[in-house]
């Protein structure tokens, strides 16, 4: 499938994953090595074990990068990513994007 | 040789023998047929085709069958049969539609069997050396600038599938008669007087059909590729004003991968080869209500020889 999913324009609907308990660490899919196409503002993602293709933007770029060898949870993820801990829209943003990044198939959480 | 220098009377004697194989692009086609009328549409449609004649040494890529049914079926509403290697894909078309049925037939197999090339639902034509891509959902317009811009003197590479090689990195020729759709067949009608259209095949399910002849000289030059250099997004909007505007290289891959038949298919190699595509061509978006304003507007972008893509 070819998909969009930009931080603001979700592929899957909040709701679907309203009800599911909270992950306490993330982490890029085991041995998955995407491949990115950087195009100006956005990118071009393609997983290869599933064959599936993501138009992301920059923060998604990082968000992967920053999962990629270590996992973390949401707080060391925003250190990470050089973001506040403190401001609570934030980190329910971040907090949708990677429940949206796990439907994808392109993160997993560690300690379910 | 040509199977226009063999009459309909000959090709009809080969078709009912051993069969007829000739050359379209990088294909051969094997092909056995007992439709009466179907050797005047090879002789008009693929005249200019190479033809093979037996002993044959090279491996045909499809054999195909195109048939009336056996018993009394041949005679109460006749119908015909389309066949790849035997194998029915498609329910019988009357008889006198034996054409559009060979066309959609050979799209199929094409489709079915070419995996080893990103198969793209695309117009694909040259000028100045270099390819332009028309990818188009049904109804876009994509045929009808293909027709346009073919009648123009842009060389016609395909009029439904774009055929990206990986390795040579370049669309790869297979011109066949253009397929025209209700509408689109009076307005190429009126845009050149001179275009060779066939019969009309009223209530096919894609409505009336006719065909239009390719361009002797795309199919004499069938064997050269192009490299692409313009991604076309074509969108017909009746009465609407005509405009051509840049579209961001990221949109582009994403619509071109959408509009590949087999990108999942092909896997990381249709990812690489719609990057390769994107990255060397100016992508644009256009819509247009007037033929000749859409013309006008692509012989304008095709001037340079090669446009730079953005970065």
């Amino acid at each position: 499938m070819v998909y969009a999913t930009f931080s603001t324009n979700p592929s899957i609907p909040p709701d679907s994953t309203a009800a599911a308990p909270v992950p306490q660490r993330w982490k890029r899919g085991g041995d998955v090595s995407l491949l990115f196409k950087h195009f100006g503002n956005n990118s071009v993602l393609f997983n290869p074990r599933s064959g599936s293709t993501h138009l992301v933007n920059d923060l998604i770029v990082d968000i992967l990068d920053a999962l990629a060898y270590e996992p973390a949870d949401r707080l060391e993820l925003s250190r990470r990513l050089q973001l506040d801990p403190n401001e609570g829209e934030t980190m329910a943003e971040l907090e949708r994007i990677l429940r949206n990044l796990d439907q994808l198939g392109l993160i997993m959480p560690v300690d379910m | 040789m040509n199977i226009g220098q063999l009459s309909p009377k000959e090709l009809g004697h080969h078709l009912q023998s051993g069969g007829l194989r000739w050359v379209i692009g990088p294909f051969v086609i094997h092909l056995r047929s007992h439709v009466p009328d179907f050797p005047e549409y090879l002789h008009k449609f693929y005249g200019e085709n190479q033809l093979l004649m037996p002993p044959w040494n090279d491996i045909a890529d499809f054999h195909l069958t195109l048939n009336p049914p056996l018993g009394l079926r041949r005679y109460w509403r006749p119908k015909v049969h389309f066949r790849l290697d035997g194998n029915a894909f498609f329910t019988p078309f009357p008889l006198d539609h034996a054409p559009p049925l060979f066309e959609w037939g050979l799209n199929m197999a094409i489709a079915a069997r070419c995996n080893h090339w990103l198969l793209l639902h695309a117009a694909v034509l040259e000028k100045n050396g270099v390819a332009l891509v028309l990818p188009g959902t049904p109804g876009a317009g994509k045929s009808t600038l293909c027709a346009a811009l073919a009648l123009q003197g842009f060389r016609l590479l395909s009029d439904e599938f774009g055929l990206y090689c990986p390795q040579q990195k370049c669309f790869l020729a297979n011109p066949r008669p253009i397929g025209l759709k209700n509408e689109s067949i009076d307005v190429i009608r009126a845009f050149n007087s001179q275009a060779v259209l066939g019969q009309e095949y009223p209530n096919t399910r894609k409505g009336t059909v006719s065909y239009l002849q390719p361009p002797a000289l795309s199919v004499h030059n069938a064997h050269i590729g192009a490299t692409p250099a313009w991604i076309v997004f074509p969108t017909f909007i009746d009465n609407q004003p005509t405009c051509l505007e840049k579209l961001p290289q990221a949109e582009s891959f994403m619509r071109l991968a959408a509009n590949a038949f087999n990108y999942e298919t092909m896997g990381v190699i249709g990812f690489e080869c719609v990057t390769d595509i994107v990255q060397h061509s100016l992508a644009m978006q256009l819509r247009f209500g007037r033929l000749e304003e859409a013309v006008t507007l692509l012989q304008d972008l095709t001037q340079s020889t090669r446009p730079i893509p953005e970065t």
